[in-house]
């Protein structure tokens, strides 16, 4: 039993990516001629896999180093959404009047997709760069705004008693109770925020032409050069995984405290 | 006599889909500073809800509620309460539980004194050397004794102890209420102690008062039975004693007296 099941954790896995480069052929043999089939693109991507880290040029260099600059300035765009996220979503939590206030209008943001803040940003910053980032973090900072104020909401009122019996100053109970109870749905938050922060990124090179993963995938495109869209996108959804993971690792370790 | 603490007329009900649920139905009791005095009540008789307003979390829907003289308004230093269900904080240590308290009650000390303040505490209870634990890692029975050291660290006028040791072990019961006795012993405190449990109410209080049903509903005090055994009581050797006996009859008359008047 036990032999089975580790032997369809491990086999299972290939089966299904199999499937995928199965489906892959059969529509590049069949369907759509112009998509490259995964032997033609794993050998046309060969060079920017096995030397990641080349520059050629601002828009030629290794999948690594488009991922690096990709990667640092998701890091930047995150880092800010959660500066500005974690404050108003503990005001939201605790504060009924800031929540009547406030809970429309971040209702109505929410949904707004990257590709209409964008235009916006280069308004407002009339560069490139910031722009980015003022995307990357309104559209990302939402979950952690969500998941602040719900976890702060659902404190414990058991825990909350004790602070009141204790007659403990508002900046105590803030230090010892509620910041503590929260942080389990804080760190979800984040998890859920550097989901869409990597997913925005994308989007947000290829409006702007910045060099990283969505910029490259978007000049590729522009060149007709297939199959590095495909790299593209197989190192995007790589990197978002190993992104998710390690999040879901710092999780488990806040959430096991 | 005037009371230490006392309760005049409070009621208090819950609203709810068929309308207000009264809960309390015009409970009196008074009790004298250094008395322990236990409330025994069967679960829904309003219990918590009593620790609640006296400790001031809730507010009454009618009647006083006094300590000392000075009508309760809100939570105060001078109720301390050991909850039900331990309340501990769990991202806290043991030492760091106890310390919130002791923080509390003598914010005009050094940071130091209030550490050895802390560590007083938790001595008392035994627990010195599980300080550095989170409550996760303790047994119930500890647990619980971290909860009477933050109930004590606050340096409460009165002591309330909401159903302290009910879901605890017989053991591990037997063993905290005779520690509870010891404390009480040492330093006189005033406590009201709530529980279901007859014979932690023969062994620790004074006297005794019984949540009996109230004719239009909810619950009220009924008058206290006395409880003249000398102390230290041995929860061994309470058995063979004519006036534990004695008590312990009334109660269980009481409460099946109640009870029946409840069901019919």
């Amino acid at each position: 039993m036990t032999r089975r099941s580790s032997l369809s954790t491990l086999l299972l896995p290939f089966a299904g990516i199999a499937t995928v480069l199965a489906v892959w052929t059969v529509l590049s043999r069949h369907v759509a001629p112009d998509l490259p089939s995964p032997w033609r693109t794993w050998k046309e991507s060969e060079p920017y896999v096995l030397r990641p880290f080349f520059k050629d040029g601002e828009m030629n260099q290794g999948i690594g180093r488009f991922a690096l600059l990709s990667l640092w300035r998701v890091t930047k765009g995150f880092s800010l959404a959660i500066a500005i996220g974690t404050p108003l979503g503990f005001l939201l939590g605790l504060s009924p009047t800031f929540r009547r206030a406030f809970e429309p209008v971040i209702q109505v943001m929410r949904p707004i997709s990257p590709l209409a803040w964008l235009p916006l940003g280069l308004i407002i910053f009339q560069r490139s760069e910031p722009a980015a980032l003022f995307t990357i973090a309104l559209c990302a900072m939402w979950p952690t705004v969500v998941n602040t104020a719900v976890g702060v909401r659902s404190i414990n009122v058991e825990y909350l008693n004790v602070g009141r019996v204790l007659r403990l100053s508002p900046m105590t109970m803030l230090r010892k109770i509620v910041i503590p109870a929260t942080l389990p749905y804080v760190f979800t938050g984040y998890r859920l925020s550097l989901g869409l922060a990597w997913l925005v990124i994308v989007a947000s090179e290829m409006l702007t032409g910045a060099p990283g993963i969505g910029g490259f995938l978007w000049q590729e495109y522009n060149s007709l050069v297939y199959s590095h869209i495909l790299l593209s996108i197989v190192t995007i959804g790589l990197i978002g995984f190993a992104l998710d993971r390690l999040m879901g690792m710092v999780e488990t370790r806040v959430r096991g405290l | 006599m005037a009371a230490f603490l006392e309760l005049r007329g409070v009621r208090k009900a819950f609203a709810g889909s068929h309308g207000a649920t009264p809960v309390l139905a015009g409970v009196d009791l008074a009790v004298a500073e250094g008395e322990l005095v236990a409330i025994i009540g069967a679960s829904g008789s309003g219990k918590t809800t009593l620790v609640s307003l006296i400790a001031g979390l809730l507010p009454p829907d009618g009647g006083e509620i006094a300590l000392d003289g000075v009508p309760v308004r809100a939570p105060s230093l001078e109720r301390g309460v050991v909850f039900q269900n331990h309340s501990l904080l769990p991202w806290l240590t043991v030492l760091e539980n106890v310390q919130l308290a002791a923080d509390a009650a003598r914010s005009d000390w050094s940071a130091a004194a209030r550490h050895a303040r802390a560590e007083h505490w938790v001595r008392l209870v035994g627990l010195t050397d599980a300080a550095a634990k989170r409550p996760a890692q303790l047994s119930g029975g500890m647990r619980q004794r971290v909860a009477v050291a933050r109930g004590l660290a606050v340096e409460p006028r009165v002591l309330l102890l909401d159903e302290p040791f009910s879901a605890l072990d017989a053991l591990t019961r037997a063993t905290l209420q005779n520690e509870l006795a010891r404390i009480w012993a040492s330093d006189r405190r005033t406590m009201l102690l709530i529980t279901n449990d007859v014979d932690e109410a023969c062994l620790l209080a004074d006297r005794i008062h019984i949540l009996v049903p109230a004719p239009a509903g909810g619950h009220t005090l009924a008058d206290g039975i006395a409880v003249a055994l000398p102390r230290p009581r041995v929860s061994s050797e309470l058995n063979r004693q004519v006036e534990y006996q004695r008590v312990r009859r009334e109660i269980l008359a009481r409460l099946a007296e109640a009870h029946m008047r409840a069901a019919g």
